[in-house]
């Protein structure tokens, strides 16, 4: 299987820091690739530059085939990569539809309608409500966002970048700041959309990590540690010491 | 409170459309005069309302535009009545619309493309410089009388108006009034005005859903620039005078003032704004020729207060 996202000997420094520090990872079509390491290690830094918000110092990244290092971030969301916040990243003082439409105009390449309202946009409103109904919130649609609870912006923040039906879906901590039942249904949520979206997802939850992941990685210091399926990696003692070592001890 | 201020907005509007009748039945020429006046300067601040009450940018040289729209009528009517630049010299009021509007766009563009790459004061900084620039082009303008502004000899010509009757030239400064506020209507809740207020809001995630935020941005820019550069063409014909004082930085500042406090992003902002505006200068300069003083106190008033139920 050839990789819908690769990274090849990408590095970024911010001063005397190297936080991503040659960094070749490859996402394969069907995936969910997990990656993991301690706070710090560039895991969002990794995430900011796959969708274009840093500029990598060197090192290249390829999404279908195409070298996409220099493209802006909504060229790359144009292409089909999109991607979820750690802390939410909406539209506050709009409805939860409003905030569906805005990036379904976005990604549909639609904001240029000066006439008619965007709620009545059919092929708006359809991509909208498609994203809600599968993120389990259609039934909050007409509600701001200010009311929504905290679990329920994580999977708005999920359905907005699952709108403009994207070809590989970057997803950072999706379950950070959840309660253990509202995470559980994050994870039920992920797992339903398994196989759809091909997902390259940081994760601090080793359970939400092991249900899900076909691939993990173990990132450390701005490196990949050790990259193979779970188990293995499990069993790997570099990623254990850098890892899972702090959890078995604490 | 909503539907209190919604009720406002109507009632004013109304109160407007019917200033011919009224100024007529009172014998009170002046309050057309008026009228005109609070139209032309609506328009001007619903142009401004776009870029800052939509798009959240605060433009601080939007004066420029008003003045820009202003020569772009006293030029070529000047040279149609004194002979010289044959290319340009024009009486046709079609003709000085089309250039007023053109060259607000255009300058829009230009200065839109540069300032927009930046963002917060920055922006505040740079749509300040390149509103100065124009105040001191103008300034420089010696054929065109320089500091000392051009006189409107002869007002444009249009079609089945005259616009020496301040009839026409208020139903013509309230039907453009009328159109580019419903304009404004339809824009807000069509999908560019959603990309502009989520741009507001969030430019990080729209850029994350594949919105060109930079692109939309200098669209509404440049639409704000021709609304208010339409607005100075109609100035222009209001005053028959223009002067580099239109793009003065104070008057950039009343347009903010008047797209704040009616609302920044309401659809009839520009007007509650502009009427608060022009009845406050009316009756304190009647009051004391230090009318500034309670304006600005007014203003910070207003400023807190807004401040305030924002937080």
């Amino acid at each position: 299987m050839t990789a819908l996202l690769r990274t090849i000997g990408l590095r970024k420094a911010f001063g005397g820091l190297q936080v991503t520090a040659g960094v070749d990872l490859d996402l394969r079509d069907g995936e969910i690739h997990a990656l993991i390491g301690p706070n710090g290690a560039g895991k969002t830094t990794l995430i900011n530059q796959l969708a274009g918000e840093i500029a990598p110092d060197g090192g290249r990244i390829e999404f279908l085939g195409r070298d996409i290092t220099r493209r802006p971030a909504h060229a790359r969301a144009r292409l089909g990569l999109a991607r979820s916040f750690q802390r939410t990243s909406l539209l506050p003082a709009m409805t939860v539809m409003d905030n569906a439409l805005a990036a379904a105009l976005a990604n549909h390449g639609r904001p240029w309608g000066v006439f008619r309202a965007a709620r009545r946009d059919a092929v708006l409103r359809a991509a909208a409500q498609a994203a809600l109904e599968l993120t389990g919130l259609a039934d909050a649609a007409a509600r701001p966002v200010a009311q929504l609870a905290h679990g329920q912006r994580k999977q708005l923040d999920l359905a907005l970048a699952l709108i403009g039906q994207p070809k590989v879906l970057l997803l950072d901590e999706p379950t950070a700041g959840l309660s253990p039942a509202e995470g559980r249904e994050m994870v039920a949520l992920l797992e339903n959309l398994k196989g759809r979206w091909p997902m390259l997802l940081v994760e601090h939850d080793m359970d939400a990590v092991f249900a899900l992941a076909d691939t993990l990685s173990v990132l450390v210091a701005g490196r990949i540690v050790a990259t193979g399926a779970p188990q293995d990696v499990r069993a790997d003692a570099r990623a254990q010491a850098a890892y899972f070592g702090d959890e078995i001890n604490a | 409170m909503r539907n209190w201020r919604a009720g406002l907005e109507i009632a004013l509007l109304a109160a407007l459309a019917a200033m011919p009748v009224i100024a007529t039945v009172t014998a009170q020429p002046f309050w057309l005069d008026v009228a005109t006046r609070l139209a032309i300067l609506a328009l001007a601040a619903a142009g401004l309302n776009i870029i800052l009450g939509l798009g959240g940018l605060v433009s601080f040289g939007h004066a420029a535009f008003y003045a820009i729209g202003a020569y772009a009528v006293a030029i070529p009517a000047h040279h149609a009545l004194y002979g010289g630049a044959d290319w340009l010299a024009s009486s046709n009021g079609l003709f000085h619309v089309a250039l007023a509007v053109a060259a607000g766009a255009l300058f829009a563009l230009v200065t839109g493309a540069l300032a927009l790459r930046t963002k917060g004061l920055h922006f505040i900084m740079i749509t300040l410089a390149f509103g100065q620039m124009v105040y001191f082009l103008l300034n420089a303008l010696e054929d065109y009388g320089g500091d000392d502004g051009l006189p409107v000899d002869q007002r444009s010509e249009l079609p089945l108006m005259s616009l020496d009757d301040p009839l026409h030239l208020f139903g013509l400064s309230f039907a453009l009034l009328a159109v580019v506020l419903a304009f404004t209507w339809r824009l807000k809740n069509a999908p560019f005005g959603l990309a502009l207020t989520a741009s507001a809001r969030n430019a990080r995630r729209m850029r994350a859903a594949g919105l060109n935020v930079f692109t939309v941005r200098l669209a509404a820019y440049v639409l704000a620039g021709a609304i208010t550069a339409l607005a100075g063409a109609l100035a222009a014909e209001h005053a028959a005078f223009v002067s580099p004082a239109m793009a003065e930085w104070t008057r950039a500042g009343e347009l903010m003032f008047m797209v704040i406090l009616g609302g920044a992003g309401r659809v009839l902002g520009p007007l509650t704004g502009a009427a608060a505006f022009v009845v406050l200068e009316e009756l304190l300069s009647s009051w004391t020729v230090y009318w500034h003083l309670p304006f600005g106190l007014l203003l910070i008033a207003v400023a807190l207060m807004q401040a305030r139920r924002a937080a």
